[in-house]
Order: structure tokens, then sequence, then C-alpha cells
């Protein structure tokens, strides 16, 4: 018995010191660079920014700005860490929850043809077989899943949400499957009352854009966003083969809070298609900017639309607003507003800014994700903060 | 290393208790999943573990035990695990030969990364540590049959369910839950 003991521990230990790469994927090269001001004024910064929080374990950084002075890229680290590939200015990467502004734009579209109105009950919209599982279902506007004071849980932080994340990495479920998840769950707060960040508001705002437009989100995406703002560098609906050659970054995460980090780049991308409306267009940076830019410019929603979707509302503990209509609301610096959405997966970070007082937009990526509590939600978390406040500064 | 210590020392035990009681062999296999057995949690994709090791009566009448064990869970997407695990048992006997039993315990758990695990170490990437060290608490509910014995020993099969909550896997599910599913037998070997 003791020698089969001994045996059983060896083999145990021998099989498991093989490990395999079960996860990463390759980074297809995407050759040419972005025209950019050579000597742009935040150029220098930028980049000290940037070999600064690679120097501190963040594997790869991409940042785009645009300023009066032009365009500037500055990619740091590794795309992908095992064979040193480095980011690449041409590559995609997924923009997770900077989605939303694209899918609060499209709902200010169908406002905008008295197709739907905002502060009407979202049971006018959505089948009664969805609304009836959803508590408070008939005191919820659309304006509430717009700016997230629905009071509606964030299902996929929900335990059984992410335990099936574990047990399926690639089976992901459709959205309504997704979305039951979310059922019976008891509300945060009334309608109305409070801030509470939710991705299961902007999963319910995709189904009424469906339902209302008679199209798939990504069709009506394409023709109404993508196509009029020729955005040739944004994507909705990938395949693998697509993902494989775009030059996606592979991705990494911290799964035991130690500081090491584990590449699970096909598992990340499994939950970037799956998560549609509410994270899952993909695009290079200077195609997110460029749409923000439209979007202020008053080229894909009228300007009263994009008033109120710059019309904040701050939560109860909140010392500045939190959020619009699909806008987060950001000071960096005090006194300087800025705006735009952070966006999160397993195994990135991603956001967009633009600060109003000096017409500046900023693009991160970073292809580590934020664990709550690890490490590298404090190694990426300052990355961002310290390249915001830098860029969000105004001399 | 002292959690090996405390696991050397139980055997050790073990055995001068065993002068006193019965000790049975206990092997085991079933599925694990990622899971807490609460409505809306779904147990999909299960992965096997086995599982083997020792069950020291501590009464004469055998209805509490202590169970040293240790364990294999195989797991394809999450990186398996090898556990040490101790396990206090009420077993009290019913309708003559049914066994239930109850059991609550400590171990710990190597769980291994999937893939291979990189460290940045301030100046380069280099290959990280294989494996995480997790507390284990586990939780045991079992129904068996005590009362087939043969020439060569007496056998007792049993069914048990177990969850598992682990400290330190991540922060953002603590404790880290498994459901486990055994089907096993405890085996004594006739005394001649």
């Amino acid at each position: 018995m003791k020698n089969q003991l001994i045996g059983f521990i060896f083999l145990v230990i021998t099989t498991t010191a093989c490990q395999k790469n079960l996860y990463d994927d390759t980074v297809a090269n995407i050759p040419g660079t972005l025209a950019v001001n050579a000597a742009h004024p935040m150029k220098d910064s930028l980049t000290a920014i940037v070999n600064r929080h690679v120097a501190k374990g963040v594997p790869g950084i991409q940042v785009m700005v645009k300023s009066p002075a032009g365009w500037y890229v500055v990619n740091g680290g590794y795309a992908r860490i095992e064979d040193k590939t480095p980011m690449q200015d041409n590559m995609v990467a997924w923009l997770y929850s900077l989605t939303k502004t694209y899918t609060a734009a499209l709902t200010m579209k169908l406002k905008e043809r008295r197709l739907v109105a905002l502060d009407e009950s979202i049971t006018t919209y959505l089948p009664a077989d969805i609304t009836q599982n959803l508590l408070n279902s008939e005191k919820i506007t659309v304006r509430m899943l717009l700016n997230h004071s629905s009071g509606f849980p964030n299902f996929t932080s929900l335990p059984e949400f992410q335990l099936r994340q574990f047990n399926n990495p690639f089976d992901q479920q459709p959205l309504l499957e997704q979305l039951k998840t979310a059922y019976h769950k008891k509300p945060r707060f009334e309608p109305g009352t409070d801030y509470l960040y939710s991705n299961t508001n902007y999963l319910l705002l995709q189904l009424i854009i469906e339902k209302l437009s008679g199209k798939s989100y990504g069709q009506f995406l394409k023709e109404e966003i993508l196509q009029p703002l020729a955005l040739t560098k944004t994507y909705f609906g990938l395949t693998n083969q697509q993902i494989r050659s775009l030059g996606f970054p592979n991705y990494y995460f911290e799964r035991y809070n130690n500081g090491q980090l584990e590449n699970i780049t096909q598992w990340n991308n499994a939950i970037g298609k799956s998560i549609e409306g509410y994270g899952g267009i993909a695009a290079n940076g200077t195609d997110a900017i460029q749409f923000l830019e439209a979007l202020n410019a008053g080229k894909v929603v009228n300007q009263s639309s994009l008033n109120e979707m710059r019309t904040w509302i701050k939560g109860k503990e909140s010392t500045v607003p939190d959020y619009g209509l699909g806008l987060e609301y950001f000071e960096y610096n005090k006194g300087v507003p800025t705006y735009g959405h952070e966006g999160d997966n397993i195994g990135a970070t991603t956001q967009l800014i633009y600060v109003p007082a000096s017409d500046t937009y900023l693009f991160i990526s970073i292809n580590a994700g934020r664990q709550i509590f690890g490490q590298y939600l404090f190694r990426t978390t300052d990355a961002k903060i310290d390249l915001c406040r830098f860029v969000s500064k105004l001399n | 290393m002292k959690h090996f210590l405390l696991f050397c020392f139980s055997i050790g035990l073990l055995s001068s208790l065993s002068a006193q009681n019965q000790t049975l062999v206990d092997v085991s296999a079933g599925v694990q999943a990622f899971h807490i057995p609460l409505k809306g949690f779904s147990y999909n994709n299960p992965q096997p573990v086995v599982m083997a090791g020792v069950h020291q009566s501590l009464n004469r009448r055998q209805t509490l035990g202590l169970t040293l064990r240790i364990g294999y869970a195989r797991h394809k997407y999450q990186g398996d695990a090898l556990t040490l695990q101790a396990l206090f048992q009420y077993t009290p006997v019913v309708a003559n030969h049914l066994e239930l039993g109850i059991g609550i315990g400590g171990g710990y758990r190597c769980w291994f990364h999937p893939s291979r695990s990189l460290q940045w170490t301030g100046s380069e990437w280099k290959n990280g540590r294989a494996y995480k060290g997790v507390i284990q608490v586990p939780l045991q509910l079992s129904m068996g049959y005590r009362g087939i014995s043969t020439h060569q020993g007496e056998f007792r099969p049993y069914i048990a369910y177990q969850l598992g909550a682990h400290f330190g896997y991540t922060p953002d599910l603590t404790p880290m839950p498994t459901s486990t599913f055994l089907v096993g037998v405890k085996y004594a070997p006739k005394q001649h």
C-alpha cells in the first residue's frame, strides 16, 4: 500500500510538471505605422509613463493620443510575452465596455426617430417573458438602463456567472441565457434613486435596439455608425479566424493574486465575442478615438441627444458625477472634467477619454486584466490613472 | 512544508489509534466542478477526481472517525490540483447496515496553473511557480453500506458529496467553492 501511494504521488507530480500552453494564440503581424506628429508635445512624457509602468510588470500598453497638435502613438511592452512580440500601431483590440458608448448612441438614434422614448418603461419594448422575470421592470425606464440607475444587479459580477466561466471557458452562453442569471435577483435600490454600473442594463438595451430596429445589433451598428463614419478598423461579431488575422495581442490573467500571469487569450476572446452590445466591439484605437470625436461633433447623434448623453448622474456615495448615457465621467485633475468609458475583461483593460478643455482624446489598451485586490488591479490601474492624469492636465 | 509535517504527524497518530480501533483503506473516484449547491448555480462540465487514504475509527462503535486523504483533481481548463485532506466524520449506522456520514475538516491544496505562468522579475519575464497552495475546508455528506464481509476482509461502499471551500484562490471569488461527487469504498483486511 505504501509503495502504491508513493507511486500515485510520483505519477501526479510528473504529469503536472509538464505544463502546456492551453489558451495562448499567435499574434498576426500587421505591418505599417500610423501617421503621427513626431514632434508631438506629449511624446516624451507619454513614452516615459508607458516605460515606467512596463518596468513595473505591465505586459503591454498601447496609448494613442489625438490633440490639436495631432496624433501620437506609444507602444510599450509586449503583445505576446512568450516570444517578445511587440505591441503594434495597427493592431486591433477588444474595447469591452467602451462598446456601451456605441450602444447608447444607437439607442439615441432610435429616440431621434421616435421609435423609443427614453422615459418609457422597458416593459413597453421588451417581451413579457423577459420583463416578468426582472423585478421592478415596470418602474424602470430606458433612460435608467442607459445611465445605470435601474438598480438591476450586474449579472456578470454574480458568483453563479463567474463560476460558470471557470467551468466552461470556451462555451460562452448566448445573450438570453446570460440574462437568465439576472432573473429574479433582488434590485440593489429603487429605480432612479442611485447609481450601479451593471452589464444587465446594456444587455437589455441591445435587445431593445434589435427589436425596434428590426435588425441585429451588428447590422444596425454597421449601418448607423461604422459605415457613415468610415470606421474600417472597427469590428463586431468576429470569428476566430478573423481574430487571428487582425493582430490582436495575447491577453493575461492574474489567477492567484500572486503577481504571476497566465496567458488566457482564447478564453478572453471567447468572452469578447459573447458580450456583444455590452462589451463586444473590437477596434484599433484610432477608430475608437474617431468615433468619440464624431460623437462630440454631432456626426453620430444630434446636439440634443449629445446633451442628454452628457447629463451626468451621481451615486449616493460619489463625490463627483458618475455616468451620463453611455458615457462615464472622470475627473483626474480637480476641476478638469473628462468623459469617455473604461473597459475590462479577465485579460485586459481599456479606456477612452476626451478632455474638452484641451480638445484631447486618449485611448489606452493594456493586455492584463484587473482582478479585485490582485496585484494587477493596482499595476494596470496605476498606469491608466497616470496616463489620464497627464493627458487631462492643463498647462 | 508545515502542512506536510502536519500530515505526517496525523499518519503517526492514526498508527497509534489503529492499535485500539479499526483502520480502513479509503479509495474513491468521482467528479468535481466549481459550484455551490444553491438555486441558480448549475453543475456543469465536471472533471474527474480520485482520492485515496485511510479512515481511522475513533471509538469502538465506529461512529466517529478521522479520514486522511490525498486527492488529485483533474481540470482541463483551470488547472489540476493535488489535495491533502483531514476529515472528521460522524458515521452512525441506521437500519442495521446503512452508514450515514457527516464530516468536516481541513486541507491543503496545491492548485496548478493550467498553462505556464509568467512572472516579471523587475527586468525580464521568467517562468513563474507551477502552482499556488490554498487552504481547503471540506464539508462532506455520505451514505454507505456497512456489512459486506468476505474472506479477504470487510468492504464498505459509499457515495459522498463534498463541498470544498478554498481560501486564497482569487479574491474575486473567495472562498472558491467546489462540489465533488464521489463513489468509494472503505476496506479493512481481515485480521488473521
